[in-house]
């Protein structure tokens, strides 16, 4: 008796030796590094994928050998694409194109084409976050045109171009939006949001067509989930500040009675946003503490001297007030809060904010701006004069 | 009727009752018929499409409604 | 019938994992659907039922020790209609096993094992439970004092590592909308709370019996400050969007990402989870075996487990087709349910047993 029933036990777990039903090997998945998601003229989207070929790497040689300057070893990547009414209809006809399973764990990038974002995000966020393996720590753009050209393209310096989106976004060049934060700004208060916006670097003459890489040139405006405008690169710069996002900046600004600039950097600061309520007057008060260092002095100030520090700093302060009430007229101008003000007020004002819940584009829009910037200049690199400038000719009042 | 499932269970019933009528020799009679009733009783609901089926889970949620109704505004 | 003895240290750490896993999983949101941004206050006014359920439990224990539920609710009001509400608390405890498994199987299908039936997932940890349950409450103390650290740690480091990505801000305002947001928000954790019931099972077997209440409140306090713990840093890396998630803390151990190679740490944190999954599935199971054997009146509640276990299978499926079914019923049945067996109706028993004690003695001095 106990011998059959062993004999049933053990033969009765065989099926199970062999793993579970979602047992996947490595070499059954098409590793997704980016995605481009794009909608052509007959409405349709189009589902363009950047699928890592791991062959590359362990026979190339990582990819570097040879000496050449240009991805001209192996390419890394290859890009499918195909059209759908939606993205997961787009991903089953992809799905017949690639003999391996699709698989988005590691898809760090993904690119919306302007189109479409023109057109409304939403139904197409909805599958990016319901899937199980898109990450919601997945950096979101918008391409200008097609999307698609940016995955195709070949950088010289990184493997392949997802990987130069996300270590631009990592300087902090532009604004860094995560899917995570695209959905909080999108559900949450402020209905609108903001994604950096993606050019293509022209490619030099003589090289390929391909070879032009992908650059942050911008920020896309979103009013619910339909972009309708964009901010240049020095619009978003000022965004950057008062993100408090500011990291590896350049400041280069013009003191007053003299000739020449003087470039800071880097830059750090600490940017408080406060939101206020004053007489039924929604006013928004933004301080800042900056510091910088000096990297480049093309004026003949002498900046070991007090007096022509305070003029360099007076300046940095005019230069960075300057920036942010230009980048903060902007987004008001556009009715957009995509620095999520409304956010702020809420969490002050709670009662005061859920009585104009529905017409705060318009209270932002005619929101006033206090702006107060303490800006210090901290070092001055390894000469204390202006370099090339005879004792004399230094001004050193 | 699912006779998938009712299948699995059967066998599942009848490797059970191997493991464990050995086991319990020494046992009063009414030990062994609660455990025959109450494989029975698994046995004859694995029988019917369960998920579908109305059963007292449906029926607590029934006599539970109002409650279901303050949860929901 | 069950001849092991327990700590009361170990009952602490079973009690943990049976309130916390599931708790830790899907509760949040539910907690942020009405609570807000104040989801945090929650598990405080939940834990006031925890609180008052352990000493319901102890105070009942004490006027019959050596004795479950089952049996001496019969002593109180009777011997049909104690019969009947054993009934019905053994049926309670079995349906919930059942649902308490098809939640943590529609969790791991909906994340991990998408293509794996539901049924192997629910059979293979029901047979892994059957195995703990049979082994008596000595090996279930054993197990649950070994698995519950190996829970906790990596629940905290997964914390630690979201320090980064945390957003301080969202915690404001703190009671934008009144204090009722919160209460209500705490009614769904105030059900989880509840199933501190079930120390009425082991309380019996505990070998230092009087160590028993202080145990139980040190338990629901362990709970409430993790719940908190939890709902902050859900609060915090998600903000608005953490009512829209079914798995916050699912979404937020994703967002980990600590100098561009140390992420994608969700599945080992998960895979941990599961651990303390069986543990509450285990000592509900072990609440139901026993429970039926005791109202059977059966020399043993070994033979019961396995037929049990069937049934537990069976009810996470009946009359549930789909996921949404079976969160529905954890917010519009269960919380009520589980407050009314396990803590109203035990409050009513006690009061009872009470009084009939006064006034026995009464009528004996006089």
């Amino acid at each position: 008796m106990k011998s059959v029933l062993l004999l049933l036990g053990i033969s009765g777990t065989t099926p199970f030796l062999s793993g579970c039903w979602d047992r996947i090997e490595i070499t059954d998945l098409a590793i997704v590094t980016a995605a481009a998601i794009d909608k052509n003229d007959n409405d349709q989207i189009e589902l363009s994928v950047q699928v890592f070929i791991p062959s590359s790497i362990s026979s190339g040689g990582g990819g570097q050998g040879g000496g050449s300057s240009q991805g001209g070893g192996a390419v890394t990547t290859l890009v499918r694409y195909e059209k759908g009414s939606n993205i997961s209809d787009a991903l089953s006809k992809l799905q017949s194109k690639l003999p391996r399973k699709v698989f988005w764990g590691h898809c760090k990038i993904f690119v919306f084409g302007e189109k479409l974002a023109k057109e409304g995000i939403r139904e197409q966020l909805d599958f990016l976050l319901r899937h199980p393996q898109p990450r919601e720590k997945a950096n979101v753009y918008v391409s200008k045109g097609k999307a698609k050209p940016i995955l195709e393209s070949l950088p010289p310096l990184e493997n392949y171009s997802g990987e130069v989106l996300r270590e631009l976004s990592d300087l902090h060049i532009g604004m860094l939006v995560t899917m995570q934060d695209l959905d909080e700004m999108l559900t949450g208060i402020p209905q609108a949001a903001a994604l950096p916006f993606v050019k293509i670097l022209p490619p030099e003459k003589g090289q390929t067509k391909l070879q032009g890489i992908p650059y942050i040139a911008g920020t896309a405006v979103f009013k619910k989930d339909k972009m309708t405008g964009m901010m240049t690169e020095k619009e978003t710069r000022g965004l950057l500040w008062l993100r408090d996002e500011v990291e590896s900046y350049t400041v280069t600004i013009k003191p007053k009675g003299v000739k020449g600039e003087i470039s800071l950097s880097p830059v750090s600061a600490k940017v408080k946003i406060i939101p206020q309520i004053i007489n039924e007057k929604w006013r928004l008060s933004v301080k800042v503490i900056t510091d910088g260092a000096v990297i480049q002095n093309g004026t003949n100030l002498n900046l070991s001297n007090p007096k022509s520090l305070n003029a360099a700093e007076r300046a940095y302060q005019k230069d960075i007030e300057k920036r942010i009430k230009m980048a903060f007229l902007n987004t008001q101008h556009k009715k957009a809060d995509i620095l999520g003000l409304g956010k702020d007020f809420y969490r002050k004002y709670p009662k005061q904010f859920n009585k104009v819940d529905n017409h705060w584009d318009e209270i932002f829009a005619e929101m006033e701006v206090e702006v107060d910037v303490a800006a210090h200049i901290r070092r001055q690199g390894y000469i204390n004069k202006p370099a090339g400038l005879s004792e004399e000719e230094v001004k050193d009042k | 009727m699912r006779w998938g499932a009712f299948f699995c269970t059967s066998v599942v019933v009848v490797l059970i009752i191997l493991y464990e009528w050995p086991k319990m020799k020494q046992n009063p009679k009414k030990d062994k018929m609660a455990f025959l009733t109450l494989l029975l009783t698994g046995l004859v609901l694995s029988m019917f499409n369960l998920p579908q089926m109305s059963g007292p889970t449906q029926w607590i949620e029934t006599l539970f409604r109002p409650f279901g109704e303050f949860m929901e505004k | 019938m069950e001849k092991g003895k327990i700590s009361s240290l170990q009952m602490a750490f079973m009690m943990y994992p049976t309130i916390v896993a599931t708790a830790i999983i899907g509760v949040p949101s539910i907690t942020a659907k009405y609570a807000k941004t104040d989801l945090w206050l929650s598990p405080i006014f939940a834990a006031l039922i925890g609180y008052l359920t352990v000493y319901i439990a102890y105070k009942l224990h004490q006027l019959y020790p050596q004795q479950t539920v089952i049996q001496f609710t019969e002593k109180i009001i009777g011997r049909i209609p104690g019969k009947i509400f054993g009934f019905l608390l053994i049926f309670f405890y079995i349906q919930n096993t059942g649902l308490i498994l098809r939640g943590y199987a529609e969790f791991i299908v909906g994340s991990f094992l998408v293509r794996t039936p539901i049924s192997v997932i629910m059979a293979s940890m029901v047979l892994l439970c059957a195995f703990i349950v049979r082994g008596g409450i000595e090996v279930l103390g054993r197990a649950a004092e070994l698995f519950v650290p190996v829970f906790i740690f990596p629940i905290f480091i997964l914390i630690l590592l979201l320090i980064p990505d945390l957003e301080f801000k969202n915690i404001f305002p703190v009671l934008a909308d009144g204090v009722m947001p919160p209460i209500k928000g705490a009614i769904v954790p105030g059900g989880w709370f509840s199933e501190f019931f079930l120390i009425i099972f082991l309380l019996p077997f505990l070998a230092d019996m009087k160590k028993g209440m202080k145990s139980g409140m040190k338990s629901v306090f362990a709970v409430m400050m993790t719940l908190i713990v939890v709902n902050l840093t859900v609060l915090f890396v998600l903000g608005s969007t953490t009512s829209t998630k079914l798995y916050p803390l699912m979404n937020a151990s994703r967002y980990i990402s600590l100098a561009d190679f140390f992420e994608h740490v969700e599945s080992a944190a998960m895979a941990v989870w599961i651990v303390g999954a069986f543990v509450k599935i285990s000592v509900f199971y072990y609440a139901s075996a026993l429970g039926t054997a005791q109202w059977l009146n059966l020399s043993d509640y070994r033979p019961v487990v396995w037929p049990i276990g069937i049934l537990i299978v069976i009810f996470s499926l009946w009359s549930l087709p789909s996921s949404v079914d079976v969160s529905r019923n954890d917010i519009n049945v269960f919380p009520l349910q589980s407050i009314l067996m396990q803590t109203i109706i035990p409050l009513l028993l006690l009061l009872i047993a009470i009084v009939r004690k006064r006034n026995r003695k009464g009528t004996e001095t006089s």
